[in-house]
């Protein structure tokens, strides 16, 4: 594979087709309004696209989709900056300096330098991909379906303990979805699991279905008590182009959360929330005092905003090369793939050349739209944020609807969506990621059949299976992070501290 | 539609009484709904898995051992879990009486919102959900004027998806009277 000559292949071509310029121009816009809007995001937006997806071809709607996902990391600095309220969760840390910094009469400047910073975390983390994606499809090609079912066992425990408020809450989060998973006719014996008599439920559940429920659904549910003053805008204040000064401030941040958002994107289930923090995490430690982080840093804002927009590009990778999403967007991204028979994983880049390096390709574009159409339309979007919730709240509801019914042209996918949108709403109120549900529901599938292939191979034999040194790696590494979170650790932990307390104390 | 609603002010649009104004919430009713939903999923599906038919495959496996070791381990980790909450763990958020009500009117007209397409016409249906929603579900209190303004702008954007779901990308949705009169029916 010559990755350079595929990868300029691809941008020529994206580049020479107005349709596909305008497709990305347009996934960029979307993605920013979308990521703008708190409670809206990219995993909703693009689940809602799916009427678009199943009248457009692949090579439209993915690089709509991968470009929307994009802008939504663009787009959600804006609330993060202006209302404290990050528009999407990669936008959390963006508030703790962005906002101050609008506080302090520095909103404009403060849009302005974190558009810059995820342009910047865009273009090194799309160099990433670009050039790893290609020896990582080939590494994935030698996995037999042993390592693959250590593989997803890995990236679901990973997930599950990284993302979310609690870790055993993650855990059932993804094991709801796996189980979900199980619905419908089993491939092997033809037999249907937990259809209960009803045919609409033998093809399984859709998880286009799932993912409209618990993402569009189930946020509006758990927006209801959003008044109409929930996204009461500031005004755009101060000089509108950076400094020298907070140029200068912000580039070696930027680089620093650039490589640190990658790699975040390429551990499965990190995602932009993870990478965002660990970014802002490292700038606090090397940061000195004078530099007033939490009170409006350029570095502060920097940092972040090049690592969510970093991580976009990151989690390309394991959902290009493996078929493991990184983040709960891509297990979407991830659904639309498996809709269209692509099914992307080790090969997919050899079956698919054109589309795949398009797919990497819409992401560079979408990285310079993106500053673009953020730099300028700045005061714009910011406008968009004055939508009150309860206005908008019936036109997603209505664009839910349409998503589920266009899949079967049948009200049964509406009301399942319906049962998924009252579960990710459950699922809000005690800090359950519903991207963890839907991760479990993609990968669940993939889960049984390669236990069963690899167990096949094996002559039924799970301890031979699990023998081979690259699966017992890729156990040890979920056992690893699975003992980690269990509240056992913290039981003893107390237990054996309160032994060591004197008598006295104790009582 | 909300520039038109903010352009008027709080003279014609009443910000609605979050639920937090009129009640504190309450994190153990949060925490008891997730006890109930969770633990009567993973129940309901351990026990649906053991009843399925014991069938060995090449694999040696089947149909039934995989689901009911999900079975199980969300069994486990939903204990786990909920043992976790009631330490503290997670970030519960409170929940209010009026926010459950709000919650289950939002259900219910959704789901009646579904029904109804079928019976008056996608963009007719859309107008009066976006009305009800907005009132019932959010609390907004509209004046009549400013109703009949919402109802229009909830047939506009029924009208506008209508254009670009079913006429322009073939997603059949059902026709009501307004459609069938714009834009002649299902003869486009």
């Amino acid at each position: 594979m010559n990755t350079l000559s595929d990868l300029l292949s691809a941008l020529g071509t994206i580049t020479t087709s107005p349709t596909l310029l305008l497709v990305i121009l347009l996934g960029v816009i979307l993605g920013t309004v979308a990521g703008l809007l708190p409670g809206v995001g990219p995993s909703t937006a693009i689940a809602l696209l799916l009427p678009v997806a199943m009248t457009v071809p692949p090579e439209l709607s993915l690089p709509l989709m991968v470009s929307l996902y994009l802008g939504a990391e663009y787009g959600g600095r804006i609330s993060a900056i202006l209302l404290n309220i990050p528009g999407d969760p990669g936008a959390i840390m963006t508030t703790l300096d962005g906002h101050p910094m609008a506080l302090k009469g520095k909103a404009a400047s403060a849009l302005s330098i974190s558009a810059l910073a995820s342009f910047l975390g865009s273009i090194l983390a799309f160099l990433g991909l670009a050039f790893i994606a290609g020896p990582m499809s080939e590494m994935g090609l030698a996995f037999g379906p042993a390592v693959y079912f250590a593989v997803v066992v890995m990236a679901l425990v990973l997930s599950a303990t990284l993302v979310g408020s609690a870790p055993m809450l993650g855990l059932t989060a993804v094991v709801i979805g796996v189980a979900i998973s199980t619905v419908g006719i089993e491939l092997q014996s033809g037999l249907p699991r937990f259809t209960f008599g009803t045919f609409t439920l033998l093809e399984g559940i859709d998880p286009i279905v799932a993912i409209i429920g618990v993402f569009g659904i189930g946020e509006i549910l758990a927006s209801t008590n959003m008044g109409m003053n929930s996204q009461a805008v500031k005004g755009l204040s101060g000089r509108f182009l950076p400094t020298k000064t907070e140029l200068r401030q912000g580039t070696l941040p930027g680089i620093r959360g650039s490589i640190i958002g990658f790699i975040a994107g390429v551990l499965p289930g990190a995602g932009t929330t993870i990478a965002a923090f660990f970014s802002y995490g490292l700038e606090k430690r090397l940061a000195p005092a004078s530099a007033g982080m939490g009170k409006g840093a350029v570095r502060g804002l920097v940092a972040p905003e090049a690592a969510n927009n970093a991580a976009v590009s990151g989690s390309m990778v394991p959902l290009l090369t493996l078929g493991i999403p990184g983040s709960g967007t891509t297990a979407v991204l991830l659904a639309y793939l498996m809709m269209y028979g692509l099914n992307p994983g080790p090969g997919f880049f050899d079956a698919n050349p054109e589309l795949g390096w398009t797919i990497v390709g819409a992401l560079f574009i979408s990285a310079i739209l993106g500053v673009v159409v953020n730099i300028s339309a700045s005061s714009l979007l910011a406008k968009i944020l004055a939508i009150p919730m309860p206005f908008m709240a019936p036109t997603i509801l209505m664009l839910a609807l349409i998503s589920c019914y266009s899949i079967h042209n049948s009200a049964t996918d509406v009301y399942i969506a319906l049962a998924f949108g009252v579960l990710g709403y459950v699922m809000r109120l005690v800090g359950m990621s519903p991207a963890l549900l839907v991760i479990g529901l993609v990968l669940g599938e993939m889960l049984e059949r390669n236990l069963q292939q690899a167990l096949g191979l094996s002559g039924g034999n799970f301890w031979t299976m699990i023998s081979q040194p690259l699966v017992l790696l890729f156990l040890a590494i979920a056992v690893l992070a699975l003992l980690t979170a269990l509240p056992w650790k913290k039981m003893v932990g107390k237990k054996t501290s309160a032994d060591h307390q004197p008598a006295n104390e104790r009582r | 539609m909300s520039s038109e609603a903010q352009a008027d002010g709080p003279a014609a649009v009443e910000g609605p009484e979050t639920a937090a104004e009129i009640e504190p919430g309450s994190t153990a009713a949060s925490k008891t709904i997730a006890a109930v939903v969770f633990l009567g999923l993973a129940l309901f599906y351990l026990i649906n898995a053991l009843l399925l038919p014991s069938v060995e495959g090449e694999d040696g496996i089947g149909p039934k051992t995989f689901p009911v070791v999900v079975g199980i381990v969300l069994v486990g980790t939903t204990a786990l879990g909920l043992f976790s909450l009631l330490r503290g763990k997670g970030e519960t958020r409170p929940v209010t009486g009026i926010e459950l009500v709000r919650v289950l009117t939002c259900i219910v007209l959704f789901a009646l919102f579904t029904v109804s397409i079928f019976l008056i016409g996608f963009a007719e249906a859309a107008a009066v959900f976006s009305v009800l929603t907005t009132t019932l579900v959010f609390g907004v209190r509209l004046r009549p004027l400013k109703a009949v303004w919402v109802l229009v702008l909830g047939l506009v954007i029924g009208m506008i998806l209508f254009l670009v779901f079913d006429v322009w990308l073939n997603v059949l949705l059902p026709v009501g009277w307004l459609e069938y009169l714009v834009f002649g029916g299902l003869n486009l």
